[in-house]
């Protein structure tokens, strides 16, 4: 069994939590009445135990209503709990040890006896967090390592991210029409603990609005008299959460009311496809009259306002547009007020989503410009024409069902209401090829990280068709264990927990009597992040050049000047940065990047496959891992430097593209989509260039649709951080700029051309916003 | 054999030069020396050498391989010899910091075709095309024929960024080919016209009318407005007035700016115009509104 640190930190936390509301002797009373109902209910059904720990912890986790929320659900997390995924709380029943560390100090000023208690449940659960469990299965000493130690080529978690749940069920059915659901088939399987315990889950649902019925009154009754306008609105969620407690929703606060209390009760942090889910209610409440534009405006504004308290960094999706909607003309109503609030929010969450097809409309474009041009960064833009197909190709489904594709995440694509799609595996290319290269040592650390592979002598190899054979030999065996360490996630998962509340709205967990992983979703599919992508693609290319087509370095000779992070080599480094670069539009370096693509998306979908999933497909995604893996990664052939950050998702290693927006789109538009499920392509405008050519811009962006990109995420940013780029010019390596009779790089040019420049944006701003 | 071409410069996503979405194609070669020009390496045909202090690192790599013994260090900083320089670019070669850069490269109108063609798309949704700029690129016009041939059989829109200042023939060759032509007239008096950039302003004004002659709606007149060259209400109109008498409807205005001010450094040269400080887009308004009541498109930048 590999050693591992149970206390390392489990996923990237860039925003800042909100603390509990609970004082901490309730907080530990809590933790200690989910362990002993944990402790007394192992051995039997996991499904029972599930709801009974989940009894424990619901409703009274729920925070007070804040005085801007419109409808009622704030949740805290405690260190210990039950959860699916690691950005809130943990995974199945969890432990988090560094939190509950940390907590263990706080408590220790109450008295140490409160310490030791802790200490209890902290013994107790290194035997059964769920993750852990996985972990002490899975990880190895050198090749499989832990969410996140960067040290190893390959790290594996069991988690259950981006359920995208079935939302249109619940609210056409509500509570009372879903317990008749699963009623009923329970009278032909009466022994049936799943559906018993989902039961029992609903009654949760129904405990809970009541709960917040209660806090409303009572923060109502609080308030003067004279407050008359959140009176009404607390009356407003009192009585939406008495009806929705177990009735279908009549009013689009009524909607929203459930759909948000069910995802915080199932511990799901994407939302799916509000648009067409919600449009319907909110066009009846408009048409009617029960709500105005600017009720509506407010109600979403509240929901974004509530997606971003829950602070999960990199997921928070919300998705309008886009084929296979049910209800497209409600749906664009909501649309549209929603793309007011992302631009008048510009918060980090929720991820807002626009898919794209050919039909889209010429104003939603333009709400999705000028929400971009003010520097909200989103919308996030996907191409439902070349999606869909890729989709139904890479998951094995049809074109109708291909439809229900949605990101979630970083940019996974996963089925609404069907499939599974974590990414439990994370799979650095560039360490596999520095580890190859260098006879199975991680330069980094010194450890074999071969397995049982051979080494391969770099003098001995002759072609670099010999050199690529021998990386892919070792990417294969990387991609097997990336396979069988996610098909084993679910499987420890599954031995564990039901998912109880998520299985309730998948298909076809109650048609068929089982829990989501315990083979009741419809499509078990999943995905493995990709990294250092095209680091790799440009190294092998200027092996290839410098090494084979060149001659003008032998491998050894390009190897020893890597391994000494090429000091006392400039001159090598140099011909390592001037070989072609993916990111140019040159068929060279783009070249190599569609062929490492192919093999490595390829490979891992035929063993997702094999091993018995629907899909497990690559992501090529954009958070900062790549700069986290870059740290402990070394110096590569392409001329990177060892600890440097790594290319950010499918966009070229930053400052490598050098022809301007045409030509970057053109090398993002080359990779066939049908081999991933998401790739993420950036694109920087400075605000004065976005703004002053907007319709060039758009013309711009349809093009690179058409030829068949799939993705963009468009910066805008603003003359800040303009000024910031000189004091801090590393952190914006491609920031363009146009400057005269030709557009640059800001940080490339000289200091007096950037103080001109900073001098004239102004000018330049006020035009855009004339 | 194919004649080949001095570019010193292709951008692509040039969206400030002609409609659309463009590739700039930029040629060495010029017959005038405006003192404000912004790209002082575009005026003689031939390879330059570019130093950038800013990356210079003092390694004296530079020093080891210049075959002429023309760089020295001094200070941390490499020092060239312009006069025993002959620009053959070993330096730039070797400078491990890209410090040193050689800046002109003959190519053939093939190799340029093939970057230009690899936009046709943005240039079609867009009516973007292909701008020949320079320098004067005109000059050039027998060696490009093969390029505006293959950018008509592939429907892509050439336009010709000129200051007119080329033998008529030049123009009369260009025509067929040409979608537009954005034409510097900097100024209407031919005694400043000679004073400031040597040449002759009834050549420019001939081969302007020889355009308008043949379809006045292929030209933009391009009026870079410079400081004590045509910075008055008299002398902009006096320009308007020549649009206006050939029937040619647009107009662009172009503040003067100072950004090639570096350029001449990195040459080695010192920036010849007197003045140093840019004209804001908003000192231009009232020479647009004078056009624009003069019944003329007017746009201030490109």
């Amino acid at each position: 069994m590999a050693k591992f640190d149970v206390e390392g930190a489990q996923n990237v936390e860039v925003s800042k939590k909100i603390p509990c509301e609970k004082p901490l002797l309730e907080q530990l009373k809590i933790m200690e009445r989910y362990t002993a109902v944990h402790r007394q209910f192992t051995g039997g059904s996991n499904a029972r135990r599930e709801v009974e720990c989940l009894k424990v912890i619901f409703p009274i986790l729920f925070r007070s209503i804040e005085d801007q929320d419109l409808i009622a659900g704030r949740l805290d997390f405690l260190p210990i709990g039950f959860g699916t995924v690691t950005s809130v709380g943990g995974v199945g029943h969890y432990c988090v040890f560094n939190k509950l560390r940390a907590f263990q100090k706080e408590i220790t000023a109450l008295g140490q006896e409160y310490a030791d208690r802790v200490e209890t449940l902290y013994q107790y659960w290194l035997d059964h967090d769920l993750k852990t469990l996985y972990c002490r299965e899975v990880l190895t000493d050198t090749t499989i390592g832990r969410f996140i130690d960067t040290e190893y080529p390959l790290i594996a978690t069991a988690r259950l991210s981006g359920m995208m749940l079935d939302y249109p069920k619940l609210l056409e059915n509500g509570v009372s029409g879903l317990r008749a659901m699963i009623e009923k088939k329970l009278q032909g399987q009466p022994d049936n603990d799943f559906y018993q315990a989902s039961l029992a889950c609903l009654d949760i649902v129904t405990q809970s609005a009541d709960a917040l019925r209660e806090k409303a009154l009572s923060q109502m009754a609080e308030l003067s008299e004279s407050n008359i306008k959140r009176r009404a609105e607390l009356q407003r969620i009192a009585d939406g959460l008495a009806h929705i407690r177990t009735e279908t929703p009549r009013t689009f606060h009524e909607a929203l009311q459930l759909l948000w209390l069910y995802a915080l009760l199932a511990g799901v942090i994407n939302y799916g496809r509000l648009d067409d889910f919600l449009g319907p209610y909110l066009c009846r409440d408009l048409d009617s009259g029960v709500l105005t534009e600017e009720e509506a405006y407010q109600y979403i504004k509240s929901l974004w306002t509530m997606i971003e308290n829950r602070r999960t960094t990199v997921n928070g999706r919300v998705i309008v547009g886009g084929k296979g909607r049910k209800h497209p003309q409600e749906a664009d109503r909501f649309l549209h007020i929603a793309m007011k609030v992302c631009k008048d929010c510009r918060y980090v969450e929720p991820q807002f989503t626009l898919r794209l097809t050919n039909d889209t409309d010429e104003q939603t474009w333009k709400e999705a410009l000028d929400a971009l041009g003010v520097g909200a960064t989103y919308p996030t833009l996907y191409n439902d024409e070349v999606n869909v197909p890729a989709v139904a190709y890479g998951m094995r489904v049809d074109e109708e069902t291909a439809q229900r594709y949605v990101p979630f995440g970083c940019t996974e694509f996963v089925l609404w209401g069907q499939s599974t799609g974590t990414p439990n595996i994370c799979i650095n290319l560039l360490k596999i090829l520095n580890i190859y290269m260098n006879n199975g040592i991680d330069p980094m650390d010194g450890q074999n990280k071969l397995g049982p592979i051979q080494p391969r002598n770099m003098a001995e190899i002759h072609s670099f068709e010999e050199f690529y054979a021998g990386y892919k030999e070792l990417l294969n065996y990387y991609m097997d264990l990336s396979a069988q360490a996610q098909y084993r996630s679910y499987g420890v998962m599954n031995e564990h927990v039901s998912f109880l509340f998520n299985s309730i709205l998948m298909d076809d967990c109650i048609e068929r009597g089982r829990a989501l992983l315990d083979g009741g979703v419809r499509y078990l599919g999943g995905t493995c992040e990709t990294y250092g992508n095209i680091n790799a693609s440009d190294s092998l290319w200027a092996v290839k050049s410098l090494v084979f087509d060149q001659k003008k370095y032998t491998l050894p000779q390009l190897e020893e000047a890597i391994l000494h992070n090429f000091e006392g080599y400039d001159t090598i480094r140099r011909d390592c940065l001037n070989c072609d670069k993916y990111g140019n539009d040159l068929d060279t370096a783009d070249g190599m990047a569609n062929d490492l693509y192919e093999f490595v998306s390829k490979g891992i979908r035929d063993r997702g496959i094999s091993i018995g999933m629907q899909y497990f497909l690559i992501v090529i995604s954009n958070n900062s891992l790549n700069t986290e893996w870059g740290l402990r990664t070394s110096a590569s052939p392409d001329g990177r430097l060892s600890g440097m950050y790594m290319n950010p998702a499918n966009n070229p290693q930053g400052g490598a593209d050098k022809g301007g927006p045409t030509a970057l789109l053109n090398s993002l538009s080359t990779f066939d989509a049908k081999y991933h499920a998401g790739s993420v392509q950036n694109i920087k405008f400075s605000r004065s260039m976005f703004n002053g050519n907007k319709a060039l811009i758009e013309q711009l962006f349809k093009v690179y649709f058409a030829k068949g990109g799939c993705h963009l995420m468009v910066t805008v940013v603003d003359k800040g951080q303009l000024e910031d780029a000189i004091i801090h010019p590393e952190k914006y390596p491609d920031l363009i700029v146009r400057v005269a009779g030709y557009s640059a790089v800001f940080v490339n040019l000289d200091r007096t051309v950037q103080e001109e420049l900073l001098s004239r944006s102004l000018y330049d701003e006020e035009r855009c916003f004339a | 054999m194919t004649e080949k071409l001095p570019v010193f410069n292709i951008e692509r996503f040039a969206i400030h030069d002609g409609e659309g979405i463009r590739t700039a194609v930029f040629l060495q070669g010029c017959p005038l020396r405006c003192p404000w020009c912004a790209n002082p390496e575009s005026q003689v045909i031939g390879k330059k050498l570019m130093f950038l202090p800013k990356k210079c690192v003092g390694c004296g790599t530079c020093v080891q391989c210049c075959p002429q013994h023309a760089v020295s260090l001094e200070d941390g900083h490499a020092q060239i010899d312009r006069g025993s320089c002959v620009r053959c670019g070993a330096c730039a070669a070797a400078c491990p910091q890209a410090a040193l850069k050689i800046s002109g490269q003959w190519m053939t109108a093939d190799e340029i075709f093939a970057i230009v063609v690899r936009d046709a798309d943005y240039y079609k949704q867009t009516h973007g095309g292909l701008t020949l700029s320079g320098g004067e690129a005109l000059l050039h016009i027998k060696a490009l024929l093969p390029l505006l041939q293959d950018c008509k059989a592939h429907q892509i829109p050439v336009d010709f960024e000129t200051c007119g200042h080329v033998p008529a023939e030049a123009i009369e060759k260009a025509l067929p080919w040409t979608e537009r032509f954005l034409f510097d007239v900097k100024t209407a008096d031919a005694e400043k016209f000679r004073r400031f950039t040597g040449g002759s302003l009834e050549l420019v004004l001939k081969n302007l009318k020889i355009i308008a002659k043949y379809d006045a709606q292929k030209l933009v007149v391009r009026v870079p407005v410079i400081p004590t060259l045509n910075h008055t209400e008299n002398e902009i109109r006096a320009i308007l007035d020549v649009a206006l008498r050939l029937g040619i409807s647009r107009v662009d205005l172009l503040p003067y700016h100072t950004l090639g001010m570096t350029k001449y450094a990195q040459l080695g040269q010192d920036y010849p115009f007197p003045e140093k400080k840019s004209l804001s887009p908003e000192t231009l308004q009232s020479y647009a509104d004078m056009g624009r009541k003069l019944g003329l498109i007017v746009t201030i930048g490109g």
